[in-house]
């Protein structure tokens, strides 16, 4: 165990407590007809035993010599930033530009991000989406998101 | 109708000219996503599914079964030839298959894994058509009681079995129970935790969370590293293993066959954990126990074996029970509700053709990949030569458009992308993905088993003692806990 067990341990603390509440909140029901929202409180009361026996266990043992920071400080985790929020735009795009389009500069922008020249970025992005609308609009049939353009 | 004539109609099934054609794209598409580091069944079962939509509900379970097969023996290859696991049950492969490759024996390495898998496979595959009609039989007298006791086995088991932190797994069970009560109440039709969001009433989709939590996360996980892997310079003469090296390897491939034959019916165990049992049991009894992990032959082997094994058998809960003992068959199970397929006692009655003929194309896949896997490995070979630079990309759109199709819904492409940021944070803090899904997808059983259960007995947990299949899960359940307890007071 070390700190970022802590951490973790804390955050499924705060998520089975907040969830436990609202449960009570809003009706078990009792043993012999349970309702709803027994489940969740079953689930949450028993979240929030092992969350404090990790977290016990945690404190324990001491920080240890993995921390929170160190997990991310030999890694690139900037590309992964980035990737996340070029997905985060295409998710609220494609409903406006549809499939087409907004793959068409999603997979330009992944292919740039991969280190690929200009040309063969958008080359490659060309493809790409164009091969996957064929497989799984013409193809497979499958409803893709056209947009405002129809497409 | 008797196991022998359930698979003679299995055949007849399968036989016919589209379903081999499934087959064998199943098979391919499998071995292919399989191959590629880090993508295994699971991975390539969620992002393939949408290939699958347009057929006929027999013809798509029979692909799933060869994408399943297909990355199960895929995943073996990248083992050997670059030492990164193209799936968790190939792990083990590393340690002897990279070895005899250095040694120049890629091709016996990479030979002897296709071999053992298609033997132990095959075993598994009798295996599973002897055991599935009693059980199937045993499966129809079970209530609420035996089948809540049964799924509480179940993640006694996949708790137990946690390759890392107990506390952890059971946090991940939970988190994945928790995450199947969104949307409407089974029984009573109340909203739980959906927020007023519309998209979020009907609850979410296994395969989306599947696709992010395996799929993008793995991505996420690759994009991050600053050193690529290197591939081995091979030069594949034979992929025959010869007559020392059959001799060597006969009774570890037997003995992996067992201990997967075993281990894949048992919840929580399934391939991965099959293949290091089989690893440890191999060098115990090898009387050269310091040839391991120096590239001896029965490493390679006898984890080759337990996987594919286990593979086929881990189908027998499933398949009679409807209760998916590992991750890979949790999702396998969603694509089957997908097509309108719930597997369980009654599959075998109400749909034979589909029953039989998942079991039927498995022995067929087997051989299928047997003849197509020795001269293919040269081309997956190639496969592994694309840059990673234009891999992930790829892969980022398999798994959007993977996402995207299964209710052709935007918002399950952005429930993806979450998950596979919390994939990427859960292997920061070291949790396993694979009891979450489990959770996910056996939390609405688990559920409507027990208020059923306690609507039965008007709130008297004494309804568990009164049925001996439900005690006798308890009964087993209380040892799986204790076990551990008494080994850490003994400890001290």
């Amino acid at each position: 165990m070390n700190r970022r067990d802590r951490a973790s341990s804390i955050f499924f603390l705060a998520l089975a407590s907040i969830v436990l509440v609202l449960s009570v909140w809003q009706g078990i029901g009792a043993l012999g007809n349970p309702g709803a929202w027994f489940m969740p409180f079953v689930t949450c009361a028993l979240m929030i035993f092992f969350a404090l026996a990790g977290l016990s266990a945690a404190c324990r043992k001491g920080a240890g010599a993995v921390g929170v920071v160190e997990a991310w400080r030999p890694v690139r985790w900037s590309k992964n930033a980035a990737v996340l929020a070029v997905l985060a735009v295409y998710v609220a795009l494609l409903p406006y530009a549809g499939f087409l389009i907004a793959t068409f500069l999603l997979m330009s922008v992944l292919f740039r991000l991969n280190a690929l020249t200009v040309k063969a970025a958008l080359l490659a992005a060309c493809l790409s989406s164009g091969l996957a609308y064929g497989l799984f609009y013409l193809l497979l049939k499958t409803p893709l998101p056209r947009g405002i353009w129809g497409f | 109708m008797d196991a022998l004539n359930g698979l003679l109609y299995g055949l007849s099934v399968a036989c016919g000219a589209s379903n081999l054609l499934l087959l064998l794209g199943g098979c391919l598409l499998g071995t292919l996503v399989g191959v590629l580091p880090g993508l295994g069944p699971v991975g390539a079962i969620s992002i393939l599914l949408p290939l699958t939509f347009q057929l006929p509900p027999v013809g798509a379970v029979i692909m799933l079964a060869g994408i399943y097969n297909g990355a199960m023996y895929g995943g073996s290859t990248t083992s050997i030839l670059i030492n990164v696991p193209g799936e968790a049950a190939s792990v083990v492969t590393c340690l002897d298959g990279y070895r005899m490759a250095q040694k120049g024996q890629a091709g016996q390495a990479l030979g002897i894994a296709v071999f053992g898998s298609f033997i132990a496979g095959t075993l598994g595959l009798v295996g599973l058509q002897i055991a599935a009609g009693p059980l199937s039989a045993l499966a129809l007298k079970f209530g609420p009681p035996e089948y809540f006791a049964v799924i509480l086995l179940g993640f006694t088991f996949i708790v137990y079995l946690a390759q890392r932190s107990m506390i952890k797994a059971v946090l991940m069970a939970l988190t994945g129970i928790l995450l199947s009560l969104v949307g409407l109440d089974p029984i009573t039709a109340e909203q739980r935790l959906t927020f007023g969001a519309l998209h979020l009433f009907e609850g979410l989709n296994v395969v989306p969370l599947a696709i992010g939590l395996f799929g993008l996360a793995e991505v996420f996980g690759n994009l991050e590293k600053t050193a690529s892997a290197k591939i081995l310079t091979v030069n594949i003469r034979s992929l025959f293993p010869g007559r020392r090296q059959w001799l060597a390897a006969k009774w570890a491939i037997v003995r992996g066959s067992v201990i997967g034959f075993l281990m894949g019916i048992l919840p929580g165990g399934g391939p991965v954990l099959s293949t290091f049992i089989a690893y440890g049991v191999e060098k115990r009894v090898s009387r050269h126990p310091e040839k391991f992990g120096q590239g001896a032959i029965e490493g390679v082997a006898a984890p080759e074996a337990a996987n594919n094994a286990a593979a086929s058998t881990s189908f027998i809960p499933l398949l009679t029970l409807g209760i998916p003992p590992n991750v890979v068959l949790a999702v396998l199970f969603g694509a089957f509700l997908i097509h309108g397929v719930t597997p369980g006692p009654l599959l075998m009655t109400q749909h034979p053709e589909i029953f039989w003929g998942v079991i039927a194309s498995m022995y067929l896949g087997n051989v299928m990949l047997l003849i197509l896997n020795l001269p293919f490995i040269p081309l997956w070979v190639q496969v592994l030569r694309i840059p990673d630079r234009i891999l992930y990309p790829l892969i980022i759109l398999f798994c959007l458009v993977g996402a995207y199709s299964i209710s052709n819904s935007v918002f399950d492409i952005g429930v993806m992308v979450l998950f596979g940021v919390i994939g990427y944070f859960l292997k920061k803090f070291d949790y396993e993905a694979a009891p979450l899904i489990l959770g996910f997808v056996l939390g609405p059983m688990f559920e409507v088993n027990l208020r059923r259960s306690l609507l039965m007995s008007q709130g008297s947990f004494g309804i568990f003692a009164e049925r001996p299949i439900a005690l006798a899960a308890f009964a087993v359940c209380a040892v799986l806990i204790l076990l551990p307890i008494a080994k850490r007071i003994r400890k001290r």
